[in-house]
């Protein structure tokens, strides 16, 4: 403490004698706070400013306060320090809440704040500026619990200030399993009080648009946090006007991707619950609480389905008693949400249902033809739920593709009646399946008898209709039967079927040949069929595009030399398991097999063919790094973003 | 070697047997439309939601081909005088083909 | 009975949207209901250099019935000075009556009522067209024509 202060603070006699007379006193007043303040060194305020800074954070210090605040006002220069005060008061907040808030997710923070300012802002100002100042009468208690008020404020504005520059990470982490929602509280109460919805929404909006919105971010991801945004801000604003001016951005963005459509249908579709349905029986939906949301869907499942609302169907009802205009910072293009059915919102990122309704059918017919064991019972589960969402009408194709499954099953159990045959086909109604792959294969030999033998059949029981085959659709489980006594089983695509087929023909082929034969395909796909034969041991490379049957087992140790295998290579580093091993080896033969054939290839062509290899799929980066070692090895070279065989 | 098929699970899409053989082009050509309601014949009539056998054809002697209910509603309208809509010859539906 | 018609009439829209014949122009179609098509004749004919506007009101029991087709007449349209076509835009033509058939469609009408005019060898209105405008029904499907021509 300076010791002119203490010095002045001696002083209180002469004050009460100079106050005799109030002629006298309001004169030499004015005149003795201009000398004193003209004697202060410019150092003076900011020594001040530290002192009251201590004040506050000391422990028992009432009474130093109160010494700092008599001095001040015996000399009659407290309210020339009024701002500064003030200032010492903003600054304590500030540093209280930045101190004590920051990243705290799971607490009510405004109580506690509170308690703290009423505990020590309002008895610091209390102290400086209460009983019985003489220059500051006007402070009474009354005025000290305005002026407290106004500094309450701002401290709810620090407080929202920062929680405006989290909100992004609060959003991220609003779907973990700790709820985050008395932070938002926190949030929602400060908003009413200071109104910053104008710098939420800009401060949300610029975060949104820096961390999310760039191309590095899966579309899933942004998806997410789209809904975890609507939902927090359908949480602190109903109305939904600062969820409309951050959300433009997202849905814009969102818009131009080109999978959002087909993730958002996936996430439509509820995914196969196998440990759910257990649950279920045991107890009521209640305890999906803590239900493991591994799959990643976006959707929250407490939400019941609720029909869907495009876009253009909003309209406001007037005659709803809830009916509010929307808030005055409402940006033109705002329209009230009658529903808070996220999966409306998303689907009204498209403005229309029609483009929905399109993938919608596309994904689910996909999922009816992956289905071989005949229980469609969950499809048709999924598909009550979808026409809760979107009406019948658009999804009547979805029940004609039902139909056709139920019907083929009952054609097929009449035709396997009287003439047991191996073939069970899925008859479809064209025009309600999404376009398949057309395709020139014929297929040869017993293929082909066993489907004339259906067809005969099938015009039987239905005189007016004819079959039409979608020849590379579908799977064939085979077994192999080698002269020598081995047996190889497999699940074969039709194509691959039939270059088998054509085998037991004739032990060796051209792949041109049998491209020519098989409907006049094109090369690479037959190439790939003969590597999947090859990787199964049943055919050999004899090179110059020539494929011979591997009749004995003794052939095959010597063939192994002249076409060499992966792990020769070295390749084999990349793997480390046994299993990795394998399906190198695999890449490793389709690789040189493409290379042989088409020269040069870029990497995504590489990694879409090794996509059709038996055995896991590599990702993007696996293939790369698959490729990379192989030139490490010497076995490929890569040039103009193209890769080629080098040949030993 | 041998080829021992265990199961085959294919694909295909049934056709009305309009007398079109051999591989027609898959898009909808003339052929291959309702004269009246202009949809596929492997498409349903306007009034139907779901087709085969549920909405079938309706072959004429006269050989045009139309959806059974889009001709029933056409010959059951005076203006028709029972008239092909193609031909405007008497119509008389085929029994089988 | 609605979805029957509206159903046919978007196939049509599309494909008129696609293409439209010779010497037709879609030029509004506000719903299904009603469309204006303009029409005029590309060849050698008494109406070459014309343009004319027939307006197309489709019932709800469409194409199981006909449609009403008229020639628009307004500041802008007249219509064609024909046998056939009354002043009001009005056509006598057999296909829009007791010859309609629902294989026809908007194309094939608009056609038609192309070669109609195409044929015509002499520009004059019906017989009897002032008294038939001065009591002609709103719409020309409550009248009763007799078809003196097969041809159209």
């Amino acid at each position: 403490m300076s010791p002119l202060l203490f010095s002045l603070e001696n002083h209180e006699g002469t004050h009460v004698h100079v106050s005799h007379g109030v002629d006298s006193y309001w004169p030499f007043k004015r005149t003795f706070r201009t000398i004193i303040l003209s004697f202060l060194p410019p150092s003076f305020a900011d020594t001040l400013q530290a002192v009251l800074k201590k004040t506050f954070s000391e422990a028992a210090q009432s009474e130093s306060r109160l010494a700092i605040a008599n001095a001040l006002d015996q000399m009659g220069i407290l309210i020339d320090f009024k701002s500064l005060i003030n200032l010492a008061i903003d600054q304590e907040i500030e540093r209280h809440v930045m101190e004590t808030c920051p990243r705290i997710r799971d607490q009510h923070m405004l109580p506690e704040l509170r308690n703290w300012f009423n505990d020590r802002v309002k008895t610091w100002m209390t102290d400086i500026f209460g009983k019985g100042r003489r220059s500051v009468q006007w402070y009474n208690y009354l005025l000290i619990y305005v002026f407290a008020s106004l500094f309450e404020h701002y401290m709810l504005k620090v407080l929202c200030d920062l929680r405006i520059s989290e909100l992004f990470e609060i959003i991220v982490d609003y779907e973990d399993k700790t709820h985050p929602l008395p932070v938002l509280q926190d949030l929602k109460d400060c908003l009413a009080r200071t109104g910053q919805r104008k710098e939420l929404v800009k401060g949300l909006r610029e975060s949104t648009i820096k961390r999310l919105l760039q191309p590095g971010a899966a579309t899933s991801d942004i998806l997410q946090q789209y809904v975890s945004t609507i939902k927090v801000l359908r949480f602190l604003d109903p109305p939904g006007v600062l969820l409309y001016g951050v959300a433009e951005p997202i849905r814009r963005y969102l818009r131009e991707r080109p999978d959002t459509i087909k993730i958002i249908v996936a996430n439509l579709i509820p995914r196969k619950k196998k440990k759910k349905d257990k649950d279920a029986m045991d107890e009521d939906d209640d305890g999906s609480d803590d239900e493991d949301k591994d799959e990643g869907v976006l959707l929250d499942d407490q939400n019941e389905p609720a029909p869907i609302q495009a876009n253009e169907e909003i309209y406001e009802d007037y005659t709803d008693p809830a009916w509010q205009p929307p808030a005055n910072d409402a940006e033109p293009g705002f329209r009230a949400q009658k529903t808070s059915d996220i999966i409306s919102t998303l689907v009204s990122i498209f403005g229309s249902k029609d483009l929905f309704i399109k993938e919608l059918q596309i994904s689910f017919g996909q999922r009816l033809l992956a289905i071989t064991d005949g229980n469609y019972d969950e499809e048709v589960h999924n598909l009550e739920v979808l026409k809760i969402r979107f009406g019948d009408t658009p999804l009547q194709i979805c029940d004609v593709m039902m139909k056709d499954l139920t019907d083929s099953r009952r054609t097929d159990q009449h035709i396997q009646d009287r003439v047991q045959s191996a073939l069970h086909p899925t008859i479809i109604s064209r025009h309600f399946w999404p376009s398949m792959p057309r395709s020139t294969l014929q297929l040869p030999g017993q293929l082909r008898e066993l489907q004339k033998i259906y067809e005969n059949e099938y015009q039987v029981q239905k005189q007016d209709k004819k079959l039409k085959w979608l020849p590379n659709m579908g799977t064939v489980e085979l077994t192999v039967q080698m002269d020598d006594g081995r047996e190889t089983r497999v699940t074969a695509t039709p194509l691959q079927a039939a270059v088998i087929e054509l085998f037991s023909d004739c032990p060796q082929w051209h792949v041109e040949q049998l491209a020519e034969r098989l409907g006049k395909l094109d090369i690479t796909s037959v190439a790939l069929a003969l590597m999947f034969w090859q990787s199964q041991g049943v055919v050999q490379d004899l090179g110059a595009h020539l494929f011979r049957l591997r009749e004995t087992l003794d052939e095959t140790a010597q063939n192994t030399e002249s076409a060499p295998a992966a792990t020769e290579y070295g390749l084999g580093v990349a793997a480390e398991s046994p299993e990795e091993q394998g399906s190198v080896e695999v890449y490793w033969s389709f690789v040189r097999a493409m290379l042989t054939n088409l020269g040069q290839l870029p990497t995504e062509r590489i990694h879409g063919m090794l996509r059709l290899a038996p055995g896991p799929n590599p990702t993007p980066e696996q293939t790369l790094h698959f490729l990379e070692s192989a030139q490490r090895e010497g076995l490929v070279e890569f040039r103009d973003h193209l890769w080629s065989l080098l040949r030993r | 070697m041998k080829v021992i098929v265990h199961r085959w699970n294919a694909i295909a899409q049934w056709r009305w047997d309009v007398g079109q053989d051999g591989d027609g082009p898959d898009e909808d050509s003339e052929e291959d439309l309702c004269g009246i309601c202009r949809a596929s014949y492997e498409g349903c009539c306007p009034t139907c939601k779901v087709p085969g056998d549920d909405c079938p054809l309706i072959w004429g002697k006269c050989s045009h081909v139309f959806h059974m209910h889009c001709l029933l509603k056409w010959i059951a309208t005076p203006a028709s005088k029972s008239q092909c809509p193609m031909d405007r010859r008497p119509w008389g539906t085929r029994k089988s083909r | 009975m609605a979805t029957f018609s509206s159903r046919r009439l978007t196939k049509e829209l599309v494909a008129l949207r696609e293409e439209c014949p010779a010497g037709i122009t879609l030029l509004s179609t506000e719903d299904l209901k009603s469309w204006t098509l303009s029409l005029e004749l590309l060849g050698e004919s008494l109406f070459k250099g014309e343009v004319f506007a027939l307006r197309f009101t489709f019932g709800s029991r469409y194409p199981i019935e006909a449609p009403e087709v008229v020639f628009v007449v307004n500041d802008k349209y007249k219509a064609p000075m024909h046998p056939h076509v009354y002043s009001n835009g009005h056509i006598c033509a057999s296909i829009l009556g007791s010859e309609w058939s629902p294989v026809l469609n908007t194309s094939t009408i608009c056609i038609t009522l192309q070669s109609m005019l195409a044929s015509c060898k002499k520009k004059e209105r019906p017989e009897g067209n002032d008294r038939y405008v001065k009591n002609a029904p709103l719409s020309p499907k409550n009248t009763h024509f007799l078809y003196d021509d097969d041809s159209v």
